[in-house]
Formats: structure tokens, C-alpha cells, sequence
């Protein structure tokens, strides 16, 4: 049977740890409600932390790394995005802030190409951010339409696409009209409570193996989960009607959490993980023999019950195709492998 | 100023006697267990924002309306409100919240909501009391909180 074998368990943060995020070059890091971010990295003698950052005076609620993962952007609800930079393997060093939002910013996530800044806030407002190759940031769009906190904003992987998730119950999808000139193209309101986060389907890279576990889509139209308060996932498939894109909801599925779900990633090996509220790590498996009409193609292939309270996210290392990090109430981060039949 | 509080003449209860059942969870095993009056005696003194009587007095709180699954980790909480239209409701219910989360162990699952058909914004009161980032962010407002600390210092008798 398919199995989550906990490889470490990583110390250090003194409250709820909201964030986890994994660079290329394989490091760690973490978002808590202590104030701080933590580096961790993997060396012969095991996971350490190495880098603390200590620039904002509340909690700071998400991490990303750009591509090549020699950038760290942080954002926090005393409003403001710390974007951290460093050169070869050097220490992150502050670069630049973002001011800009009212309050809370709940999350930060870089393009593809590591030039654009997505961020989201309290304040109901999308933004996008450019970041200049002297370092300047600038407000490029700020994007309003939601009516309530907006939760989490994902870029596409390819196409120049972004999509947010709020507390309105919806899932806004914006797209780059003219060049820097964005608009809302569609809004996905089949979810019944907050929509906390979304991610699109991953593939692996051209250095990689093909994905252990294979699934039916196609990297150059990646489906999309949702997850959300009201204990559902949802799958979105991209169809393209008359040269405009339009998201469908093409699988719901009900009935295997039994709290919030905070979290979901679909990961580069085709699998789904989902960070729940009820202390537990759920894999999915798509079902790519068998497909009955009407029916949910996606097995539950695995449950973990690995923390000791709420988990707040998961992440698929890009590059260690079947390891996953968590991150939970309990104040600490665990790293899992993904052992299959 | 009298005329503009919420309810300005809200009906006051005596507080219910209640007994405690002795030695039902004395079990060393299992030293976390509380029952649902444990969970009532922690928050029947929270101290209502705008008058000088407790969240019992006020039967925003009864102790038949909390609900305790230790098996499954899990407090319910059902607040009345005084009046329908109560803005102070999510402050309330944020006080219940943060009393709750100082004083049991971490393993409860906390869930607070109006009681059906006591306030006109009920599903959007409920929603945002257990949106659990938003209370993160109440609990680091250091206005918010200082009203919330008071409101849960015992009545002086």
C-alpha cells in the first residue's frame, strides 16, 4: 500500500507555522506566526536551520522563492512584502519592501520568470508588482473585485494568468489583456465558503524523470485544484472557447476531509496533496484506467495524521519528486516521503 | 452614554447553580479530559463589552449550549445574542475565542457559532468567527485585544 514515511521533523519556530517553501536548490522556507521566517537546509549530518529573518513586526503568513532561488519574497500581516536577495550560495540580505497594501498581506508568489510580484490582502485587493532588474519595485496593477480578503493568488505556469482565491467564496481569474494592463477574464463561484488556496497542475521538468505516477492532463493546458472551507476539493479543467480560456469544474471532491482544508499543491510527481484541519495529510491519486462517466477520477491514496494540530500547507519539492513538506499549529515542519505500492 | 449602546436595558439572569459530577474524569490515563460544565466555567464570567454583567448574566452563554467531544478533540460554543442585530456579536465571540485557546489543551478543535435565528447576520458572524486567520489577526491587534483582556478580567464582586 501507498504510505507518508516521516524523514525529519524540523524545530525552531515558537508559534503556528503557516508556510512552507521549497527552492530548487532544495532548501526550506518557512513562514510562522512568531514574527519570523527560517531557512532549513539538508547537509551530511541532517535538516538545520539556516538563516533566520527577522524584518517584520507581525506574523508573516507566506514564502516564495523565484525560479532560480536566489530570491525570497515574504509577506506579513503588518502589511508589507520583504523580497530578500543573495548571490551564489551568500546569506539572503533584504533587497527592497512592498508597501502598498492596507493591511494583512496573506500571500506573495512570483511569475515563471521571477520579474512579476503577485500579492494579496485583507483589503479585498490583488496586486502585481514589477520587479526591476536594478531591484525597484513597482506597483504595476492593483486589481479589485473580490469582496472580501482575498487568500491566496497563484500564477499559471505558462501563460500569463493569475489566479486568486478569497473568503468571498470565489476563485478570480485574471489575465494580461495589453502589455501591464490586467482585467478579471472569469470568476469560479461553485465553492460554498472561503476558498483558501489553489494550484495548478505540475509536470516534470526536461532534466527530470517522467511523473511517477501519471495523470491525463497536459502540461501545455495544466487542470487546476481549489480548496476550501467548506471541505471540498474542486478540479478545474481549461477549455478554450472561441480563443478565450474558460475553467470548468470538472471533479469535486467531497467527502474525505472532515475540517477546513487550508492547503492543496499538485505536485510534479501527479499527485494532489491537502493540508487539513483535522491534523491530516491527504494524497490523491488520479484514476487513469477505469474512468466511469460522472464519477471523480481521483483515489484517496494515502492519510496521515501527522501533526499534532491543524496543518497549514504542503509542498511537493520540485525537484525530490515524491518528498513533501508540511507545516502545522503544532509549531513545527515535517518532511515525508511518498512511498507508492 | 446609554442611548448608544447596542441593547441599552439587556434583561439580566441570575447564574445557574450548577454542581459538578465528581470523579466522572479523574482518569490518570487520560489527565486532558474535560466535560462541557469545565468548558462553561471558563468562559460564564467573560465580561460583556458594554455592560457591567457577565456573558452568563446575559444568557449570551448557558452552559446546555457547549458541547464537548473528547474522543474526537472537538468544544462547540453556541452564543445568543441579545438582540438581533448586534454588532458587538463577532467581539463576543472573538473574547470566547481567545479565552478558550489560553486555557485548553491544544488538541480541542474549537467551534463557536450563533445560536439559529438570534442575529440577522448569523452566517457571516460564523464565518468570520472561525476563520482562524482572521483571528490570528484580531489576536495581534493590540486595540482589539486590550478591549478583548478586559472583557475577560473577572468582576470584581
Amino acid at each position: 500500500s501507498m504510505s507518508l514515511e516521516e524523514e525529519a521533523t524540523l524545530v525552531g519556530h515558537t508559534e503556528r507555522v503557516w508556510a512552507v517553501a521549497w527552492s530548487l536548490r532544495g532548501e526550506l522556507a518557512s513562514a510562522s506566526g512568531d514574527g519570523v521566517v527560517r531557512i532549513w537546509g539538508k547537509s551530511p549530518s541532517g535538516w538545520a536551520c539556516k538563516q533566520v529573518l527577522e524584518e517584520h513586526s507581525r506574523t508573516v503568513r507566506s514564502v516564495a522563492w523565484n525560479l532560480e532561488g536566489d530570491a525570497l519574497a515574504c509577506s506579513s500581516f503588518d502589511g508589507t512584502v520583504s523580497v530578500w536577495k543573495r548571490s551564489g550560495d551568500s546569506e539572503l540580505e533584504l533587497e527592497d519592501g512592498i508597501e502598498g497594501h492596507e493591511n494583512e498581506v496573506k500571500c506573495v508568489a512570483w511569475d515563471s520568470d521571477g520579474t512579476l510580484l503577485a500579492t494579496c490582502s485583507r483589503d479585498k485587493s490583488v496586486a502585481i508588482w514589477e520587479v526591476k532588474s536594478n531591484g525597484d519595485i513597482e506597483c504595476q496593477e492593483q486589481l479589485t473585485g473580490h469582496t472580501q480578503d482575498v487568500k491566496c493568488v497563484v500564477w499559471h505556469p505558462s501563460d500569463r494568468m493569475l489566479v486568486s482565491t478569497s473568503y468571498d467564496d470565489t476563485v478570480k481569474v485574471w489575465s494580461e489583456r495589453d502589455e501591464g494592463e490586467w482585467s478579471c477574464i472569469q470568476t469560479l463561484a461553485s465553492h460554498t465558503s472561503t476558498v483558501w488556496q489553489a494550484s495548478f497542475e505540475k509536470f516534470p521538468a526536461a532534466h527530470q524523470e517522467p511523473a511517477p505516477y501519471p495523470t491525463t492532463g497536459s502540461a501545455s493546458n495544466p487542470r487546476m485544484v481549489t480548496c476550501s472551507d467548506d471541505m471540498t476539493l474542486k478540479i478545474w479543467n481549461a477549455d478554450y472557447v472561441g480563443g478565450t480560456i474558460k475553467w470548468r469544474n470538472s471533479c469535486t471532491l467531497t467527502g474525505f476531509h472532515t475540517r477546513t482544508i487550508f492547503g492543496v499543491d499538485w505536485g510534479r510527481a501527479g499527485l494532489i496533496a491537502t493540508a487539513c484541519g483535522d491534523d491530516t495529510i491527504r494524497i490523491f491519486q488520479e484514476r487513469t484506467m477505469d474512468v466511469d462517466d460522472g464519477t471523480c477520477g481521483f483515489d484517496l491514496v494515502c492519510s496521515k495524521e501527522g501533526h499534532l494540530s491543524d496543518v497549514n500547507c504542503v509542498r511537493w519539492n520540485p525537484e525530490d519528486l515524491t518528498q513533501l513538506a508540511s507545516c502545522s499549529d503544532d509549531g513545527t515542519i515535517k518532511i515525508w516521503r511518498f512511498r507508492g505500492p | 452614554n446609554m442611548t448608544d449602546l447596542i441593547n441599552p436595558a439587556p434583561e439580566i439572569f441570575r447564574p445557574a447553580d450548577l454542581v459538578r459530577t465528581e470523579g466522572v474524569f479523574d482518569d490518570e490515563e487520560t489527565p486532558e479530559e474535560v466535560d462541557a460544565l469545565e468548558v462553561f466555567e471558563l468562559i460564564r464570567g467573560i465580561r460583556d463589552p458594554e455592560h457591567p454583567n457577565t456573558l452568563e448574566q446575559l444568557h449570551v452563554l448557558e452552559a446546555d449550549r457547549v458541547e464537548v467531544d473528547n474522543k474526537k478533540g472537538k468544544v462547540k460554543v453556541w452564543m445568543k445574542s441579545t438582540v438581533t442585530h448586534c454588532s458587538q456579536a463577532t467581539l463576543i465571540g472573538l473574547c470566547v475565542r481567545v479565552k478558550l485557546m489560553r486555557s485548553l489543551p491544544q488538541r480541542f478543535k474549537v467551534d463557536i457559532y450563533m445560536v439559529p435565528g438570534t442575529h440577522d447576520q448569523e452566517a457571516g458572524v460564523n464565518k468570520q468567527l472561525n476563520d482562524k486567520e482572521r483571528v490570528a489577526a484580531a489576536m495581534e491587534n493590540e486595540n482589539l485585544m486590550n478591549i478583548v483582556n478586559s472583557c475577560l478580567t473577572p468582576l470584581s464582586v
